[in-house]
């Protein structure tokens, strides 16, 4: 059984003539609870539509479950769960329906489980689907895929559209339920606090690539902001590697550069700054930083 | 399977419940022109103009049937959802033209029925109208299964023009086709290679588009 449940190989994707994604490599060992972060359009969905099998890439190949997605099979789908952003279901059925055909499509169900998720969410069963609250599609949407057991559960920004209290319960049952048995989770979101609560990997998409790929520790070790103040005016001439963003404003610089070692250090320290401090970064202000536009690309990884 | 058929009935039902009703009024108006034999001519008109309206009916119903199926689909995003099950693409698309052979079968049903009770009634020439008889069910069922096989091929677009106009152009040529030639083994060949065409585009644009 290979160690790796999500392959992304050299994934390229073109709407419309235009690159949405520029060639991602990205793999996701099994157990993993893997964060993809993204602004709002940048391609979270387009990647996890191309893994399901539900649109195709330009060029690269994407695998789940070591299965080329252009060719699930039925019996590999019933080991994988799926939480649509938005959680598009059959929106003219009723839900006792819906359940019905899940159940009867789903190779494997857990039918205590699946009441007892039911009991909680306190789910109408024969309201329509389209008269559902966000919320309510969210949880439904959740227990319809839970119910099958997956190995592998994808969540597509699961959250949207809900408030905070209904957020956190939301995802604390969904981690609480699917860690126990150390199934796989990969888990789009635009709100970090999310994935920061949930992930034990992160990736940060920005401008079609994968901007970050490593543990949020690592990311946030690695990711250093400073606060250099010159005597003078900040120099122009000081350039350091992998730097992510830089910022002068008289005698204040500001750089935000990724794998900050003693080298760049001394580098920096040949421009005899008065003053360096570290500034502290949260996911966010990475994000943000990572994110930026017409920013100098660079990777982690 | 039988759950993706089951459900394209269900989501379907008012066009076979529509099928069997014009089935049955086709099997009354056979057993109502086989008691009118050498009657009025204003009879004969009557019934004539009947039967191109129920016809005219049932092109548009087995037509509406394939495009409703197809378009509703990408409205509703079902294919998008039931493809997240453990389903394949070419499972929900055979259970589609499952459905589509059960409306055609549902709607010639009864009048095949009711032409072989009333044909145990003559006595001359009975083998050869029983072949024609036969020729004729042949070719309507596959005229009948070639109009939907239509719809389904005119209704995966996003247009609305397409679906609705397209699907009526085509049949009303592939009937004119099929008129022209009466019923026969030609007639059948033409009506086979424009049903396996229909499919195998319907098939092959289902399986590479993306499912939004």
């Amino acid at each position: 059984m290979s160690e790796d449940v999500i392959v992304i190989d050299g994934l390229v994707k073109f709407y419309d003539g235009r690159c949405i994604i520029d060639g991602i490599d990205l793999k996701v060992p099994r157990g993993c609870i893997y964060g993809l972060l993204g602004r709002n359009g940048i391609g979270k969905t387009t990647i996890i539509r191309i893994l399901l099998g539900l649109d195709f890439p330009t060029r690269g190949r994407t695998y789940l479950l070591e299965q080329d997605s252009k060719e699930l099979t039925p019996k590999t789908k019933g080991r994988i769960g799926y939480v649509a952003e938005g959680h598009n279901m059959i929106s003219s059925y009723r839900v006792s329906r819906l359940i019905k055909i899940c159940k009867e499509l789903s190779g494997r169900w857990n039918d205590d489980f699946f009441n007892h998720l039911i009991e909680i969410f306190r789910l109408p069963m024969e309201r329509l689907i389209r008269e559902l609250s966000t919320g309510m599609r969210a949880e439904l949407n959740l227990a319809l895929s839970m119910a099958t057991e997956p190995e592998l559960l994808i969540l597509d920004d699961p959250t949207l559209g809900l408030d905070t209290v209904a957020r956190r319960q939301f995802l604390e049952l969904a981690v609480d339920l699917l860690q126990k048995d150390g199934r796989t989770i990969l888990f789009c979101s635009h709100i970090l606090g999310d994935v920061e609560r949930i992930a034990d990997r992160i990736g940060i998409l920005a401008g079609g690539k994968l901007a970050a790929d490593c543990s949020l520790e690592e990311l946030k070790k690695r990711i250093k902001k400073l606060r250099l103040i010159f005597a003078e005016k900040a120099p122009a001439e000081l350039h350091l590697t992998e730097v992510i963003n830089q910022q002068s404003s008289g005698r204040e610089m500001i750089i935000t550069a990724a794998n900050m070692n003693e080298q760049k250090m001394a580098v920096i320290k040949t421009f005899k700054p008065e003053s360096c401090e570290e500034i502290p970064m949260s996911l966010e202000d990475i994000f943000i930083e990572c994110t930026r536009p017409r920013q100098k690309q660079m990777f982690i990884d | 399977m039988f759950t993706l058929i089951k459900r394209e009935v269900e989501d379907h039902i008012v066009y076979f419940t529509a099928a069997i009703v014009f089935s049955l009024v086709i099997s009354l108006m056979m057993i109502l022109s086989s008691y009118n034999k050498g009657g009025s001519e204003e009879f004969g008109v009557v019934f004539s103009l009947f039967y191109f309206l129920l016809s005219a009916v049932v092109i548009i119903g087995l037509c509406a049937l394939g495009t409703s199926q197809m378009y509703t689909d990408r409205n509703r995003k079902i294919s998008a959802f039931l493809s997240t099950l453990p389903v394949s693409r070419n499972q929900i698309l055979a259970a589609r033209i499952i459905t589509g052979l059960l409306a055609v079968l549902v709607l010639l049903a009864a009048p095949a029925i009711t032409t072989k009770i009333l044909l145990r009634s003559l006595s001359a020439e009975k083998a050869m109208i029983e072949q024609l008889s036969l020729d004729i069910f042949s070719m309507l069922f596959l005229a009948g299964f070639g109009i939907y096989c239509t719809g389904l091929m005119c209704g995966f677009s996003s247009s609305k023009i397409v679906p609705t106009l397209g699907s009526l152009v085509l049949s009303v040529v592939l009937l004119t086709i099929i008129i022209i030639k009466g019923p026969g083994t030609e007639a059948g060949l033409i009506l086979s290679v424009y049903i396996t065409s229909c499919l195998v585009y319907t098939w092959r644009r289902f399986n590479t588009t993306a499912l939004i």
